[in-house]
C-alpha cells in the first residue's frame, strides 16, 4: 500500500473529533475552517470536542485536509506544513493548495500528489 | 532524424533528506485520463508511471530554486482566507499568523547533494530545436489530440500541461533511451538555471555522492532566495531547533 493509500485510508477511517483536533493544534482554526469551506473558525473548535459535528460535505472536506496533512506530518514540522499549504506552489500551477482545497472539493488528488512530491525529497 | 543529446555538467545538484539527497523511488501515479489542461504533477514524470524520475539541477542554485518555490507568497491569500472566515475570531490558542514568504526552519533538515556523472553519459536537451524536430517528426499527433499547437518549440516545450510534458518525457524514453540517461531543461523558475531529469538508466552513470549540510548562510542558497522573494530565517533559529 502506497503512502497516499495509507494517508487516505487514515483519513476515512479516523474519528471526526480526533481528526478537528489535531488539525486545529497544527494549522489553527482559522485554516482549518478555510480549507472546509465554513466562515466560523470556531466551528472547528466545536467539531473537536464534539459539541457539533461536521455534515455531508464538510466532514468530507476535513478528511481532505486531513490526508494532506497525514501525508506532510510524515517528515514535516506544523509550522512547514502551514508554510507549504499557503505558499505559491509549481507544482499547482502556482496556487496555494490550501486555497485549492478552499475552491474545488475536486482538488485533493491533486493536493495530495503535491505533497507526496514534497515530503519525497 | 535524432534529438539534440548534449553531455552531463560537471557536477549534479540534489536537495533531499540525509543520507540520501539521490534516490530513485517510483512514485508517481499515471497521468490522468483528463479532456482538460493537467497542471499537476512532475514535469517530465512517466506518464504511465512505471519508472521513477530524479530531478536535480547543475547547479546548487537550480536545487534550491525548485525546492524553496513552494514558500512564495501568493499575493492577497491571506486577506482572503480572513474574508472567508469572518464569521468569528479562532481560539487564540489555535490562532496562528504564520509571515508570508518565509522558509520554514523544518527546510534546514534537508542537505545539499552533489554527484559526478559519467562524462559519456547523455541527455536529451528538450529545448532545442533539434528535439522539436524529432518531436514534430514522430509525435506530432499528440499535439492534434491535445489542440494545444501545430508544432513543438522552446514555448510549448514550457507549457504546464503535464498531458504534454509527461508523454514527451514518455516519448523520448521509449525512443532514445538507450542513447541518453534522461533530460536537460530549463527551470521554469528562472530561465539562467538549467535542470535535470534523471530516469532510471542515470543510476549507473552518477558516482562520487556526497552530501552537505545547508544553513541561511549558505550562498547559493542566499542568493536564490533574494530573487524569488522569499526570506530566510535567522540563523540562531536553525540552530535552537537542531
Amino acid at each position: 500500500m502506497s503512502p497516499t493509500d495509507v494517508a487516505h485510508r487514515e483519513a476515512t477511517r479516523t474519528d471526526f473529533r480526533q481528526i478537528a483536533q489535531r488539525l486545529q493544534e497544527a494549522l489553527g482554526q482559522r485554516l482549518v475552517a478555510y480549507a472546509t469551506g465554513v466562515r466560523s473558525p470556531q466551528a472547528v473548535g466545536r467539531w473537536a470536542t464534539g459539541k457539533n459535528e461536521p455534515q455531508g460535505q464538510t466532514d468530507q472536506r476535513l478528511r481532505d485536509l486531513y490526508r494532506v496533512f497525514v501525508i506532510l506530518r510524515e517528515t514535516e514540522s506544523d509550522q512547514t506544513i502551514r508554510a507549504w499549504l499557503q505558499g505559491a506552489n509549481p507544482q499547482l500551477a502556482n496556487q496555494a493548495p490550501i486555497e485549492l482545497l478552499h475552491e474545488d472539493q475536486n482538488a485533493v488528488t491533486a493536493v495530495a500528489d503535491a505533497a507526496f512530491t514534497f515530503v519525497d525529497a | 532524424m535524432a534529438v539534440q543529446l548534449v553531455p552531463p555538467p560537471d557536477r549534479l545538484f540534489r536537495i533531499g533528506r540525509p543520507p540520501m539527497p539521490f534516490k530513485w523511488r517510483p512514485r508517481q501515479g499515471p497521468l490522468p485520463d483528463s479532456e482538460e489542461p493537467v497542471l499537476e504533477g512532475r514535469r517530465w514524470d512517466d506518464p504511465d508511471g512505471s519508472y521513477a524520475t530524479v530531478y536535480c539541477g547543475s547547479s546548487p542554485e537550480a536545487a534550491f530554486a525548485e525546492t524553496i518555490a513552494p514558500f512564495r507568497s501568493v499575493p492577497g491569500l491571506p486577506e482572503r482566507i480572513i474574508a472567508a472566515t469572518d464569521e468569528d475570531e479562532p481560539d487564540p490558542l489555535y490562532d496562528f499568523e504564520d509571515p508570508q514568504g518565509l522558509v520554514p526552519v523544518g527546510y534546514f533538515e534537508h542537505a545539499l547533494g552533489h554527484a559526478l556523472v559519467d562524462e559519456d553519459a547523455r541527455f536529451v536537451d528538450v529545448d532545442d530545436v533539434r528535439t522539436h524536430n524529432e518531436l514534430n517528426a514522430r509525435f506530432g499527433d499528440l499535439l492534434g489530440e491535445l489542440g494545444t499547437a501545430t508544432q513543438y518549440d522552446r514555448g510549448l516545450i514550457m507549457t504546464q500541461d503535464r498531458r504534454l510534458t509527461r508523454r514527451v518525457a514518455g516519448f523520448l524514453h521509449e525512443h532514445h533511451g538507450d542513447e541518453a540517461v534522461g533530460i536537460r531543461y530549463e527551470s521554469r523558475l528562472m530561465s539562467d538555471l538549467e535542470c535535470f531529469a534523471l530516469w532510471p538508466q542515470a543510476r549507473v552513470a552518477v558516482y562520487d555522492l556526497d552530501v552537505e549540510p545547508i544553513s541561511p548562510e549558505t550562498p547559493a542558497l542566499v542568493r536564490v532566495a533574494e530573487r524569488l522573494e522569499l526570506v530566510l530565517p535567522p540563523l540562531d533559529e536553525i540552530s535552537r531547533s537542531g
